[in-house]
């Protein structure tokens, strides 16, 4: 097989897919080949043959992760492959026994990065909410915030300032309530109800979320430090 | 902003309304309030900011990436690794409804692989199902009340298929029933092909029923597994 040009295996790759779909005994060895030059000699025109035999595969797999067979997923199948490239590492590949295997893996990814596109749309949704006026015209979360960014857990802010961000705020909380109450409310973007209803043995209403938000909000609004740090984090 | 030192009417508003406001959870009355009361409206404003600003570094961080959701939810990450996602998803709401989403759409893609030639089927024998009986109605199918079915002979067991105007919305209701032991099909995919586009799957019933409703007028293709290979039923009119 190694003696084999590219070229020939991806011909190959494509004839015995083309099998497959047709419910032929195939091989599935030239597959496996061109994803074995793909991933671990970096052949591009390996590359090149997979994403167009599995194209119609890969759309498949991200319109049933977004459970909706219509929607437009072109970018979101660019990113599957992207992150398949990252992650399907040549370690991960002398594990595979197989294409199936391989293309098990392909199949995470398209559902990772659908799910990853409904982490930021949540986000995206929240940036929406009115929160106040500017005289007499409604203004939102997001221009609030001097410019919120696309993805907060891919931003800039990297691991390092969240934990230093943890450190404030936890210098400005009394008690493992108040730290529980932090992490629903800025790590998970909870609801109050949510809240409450994750943690009724600290809430036993949504008001007693409302109230001791109230006070922790409070307390972090008079912190000069978390102050100094929001204005230079700010945009 | 229009800015007040204090509440313009503080007996109409209770302590955590103004959370409740800066969160769009407030009821009406306080809602009301706040926006009649510039003092109340800006230290909403400014909660919702503050609480704004601390998410926009914090939301999901501590959460692990989806793709390792998705490993765990398929048994595939090494011990330590499962174990910390494991330990993490008991405090995790989101995370752990990810990683249930991630295991539903692993079963449905294996059912659609199972179900388009282009996955499991391959190799798989094809077996030609022959119709033997067309009668008028069709008695124990579901959704069946009118129109006219054909029962089919599969090997050792017959599948009778009715084609029905739908009585409510349009289309066609495709409808069959399979003659075997109870329960022996139940769970087990049957799909509708249009040439070679998948139109839809469904699964079969405990009582060997499925149904394909609001289906367009059209010839199509019945494909489902049984255990010598793959039957396909051709040449469902739906007119």
């Amino acid at each position: 097989m190694s003696s084999l040009p590219a070229q020939e295996v991806c011909r190959r790759c494509r004839e015995e897919t083309a099998r497959y779909r047709r419910g032929e005994v195939h091989d599935d060895r030239y597959c496996f080949d061109t994803f074995r030059r793909a991933i671990v000699d970096r052949a591009d025109i390996c590359w090149e043959a997979l994403l167009d035999i599995f194209a119609e595969r890969v759309e498949a797999w991200c319109r049933i992760a977004r459970k909706d067979p219509h929607c437009d997923v072109e970018e979101l199948v660019a990113v599957t492959w992207q992150r398949f490239l990252h992650a399907f590492t040549p370690e991960r590949l002398a594990k595979a026994d197989g294409t199936k295997s391989v293309l098990k893996y392909l199949k995470l990814c398209a559902w990772s990065v659908v799910a990853d596109a409904g982490r930021a749309e949540t986000w995206e949704l929240s940036l929406d909410r009115e929160i106040g006026d500017a005289d007499g015209t409604p203004i939102t979360l997001g221009q609030r915030l001097a410019d919120p960014g696309p993805l907060p857990y891919e931003t800039v802010a990297d691991a390092d300032a969240a934990a230093e961000l943890w450190r404030l705020i936890n210098g400005c909380l009394k008690n493992e309530a108040e730290r529980e109450l932090m992490r629903l409310t800025l790590e998970l973007g909870l609801k109050s109800r949510e809240i409450q209803a994750q943690r009724p043995d600290l809430f036993r209403t949504t008001d007693d979320v409302y109230k001791m938000t109230r006070n922790v909000s409070d307390r972090l609004r008079r912190s000069p430090e978390l102050r100094i740090w929001l204005d230079s984090n700010r945009g | 902003m229009t800015s007040s030192t204090s509440c313009v009417r503080p007996s109409a508003i209770r302590p955590g309304d103004l959370v409740a406001y800066a969160r769009g959870e407030a009821d009406t009355k306080a809602q009301r309030h706040v926006e009649s009361c510039p003092f109340c409206r800006a230290e909403a404003e400014a909660i919702a900011a503050l609480e704004g600003g601390l998410t926009r570094v914090l939301y999901r961080r501590s959460c692990p990436p989806t793709l390792t959701l998705a490993e765990y939810a398929i048994d595939a990450l090494p011990p330590t690794e499962r174990q910390r996602a494991a330990a993490h998803l008991v405090e995790c709401p989101l995370c752990l409804a990810e990683s249930r989403d991630a295991a539903r759409y692993v079963e449905e893609v294996d059912r659609e692989e199972q179900v388009t030639a282009f996955g499991l089927f391959a190799g798989v024998r094809r077996l030609f199902a022959q119709p033997w009986q067309r009668e008028a109605g069709l008695a124990g199918v579901r959704g069946s009340e009118s129109g006219e079915s054909t029962t089919y002979t599969i090997e050792d067991t017959s599948l009778t298929i009715g084609v029905q105007r739908a009585s409510r919305g349009r289309g066609f209701v495709i409808s069959g029933l399979l003659q075997e032991e109870l329960g022996a099909s139940t769970g087990s995919p049957i799909v509708l092909y249009q040439a070679e586009q998948l139109v839809r799957s469904e699964v079969i019933d405990d009582l060997g029923s499925f149904s394909f409703e609001n289906i367009a007028a059209g010839n199509y293709r019945l494909e489902l597994v049984r255990p010598g290979g793959v039957v396909v039923i051709d040449g469902i009119t739906a007119a």
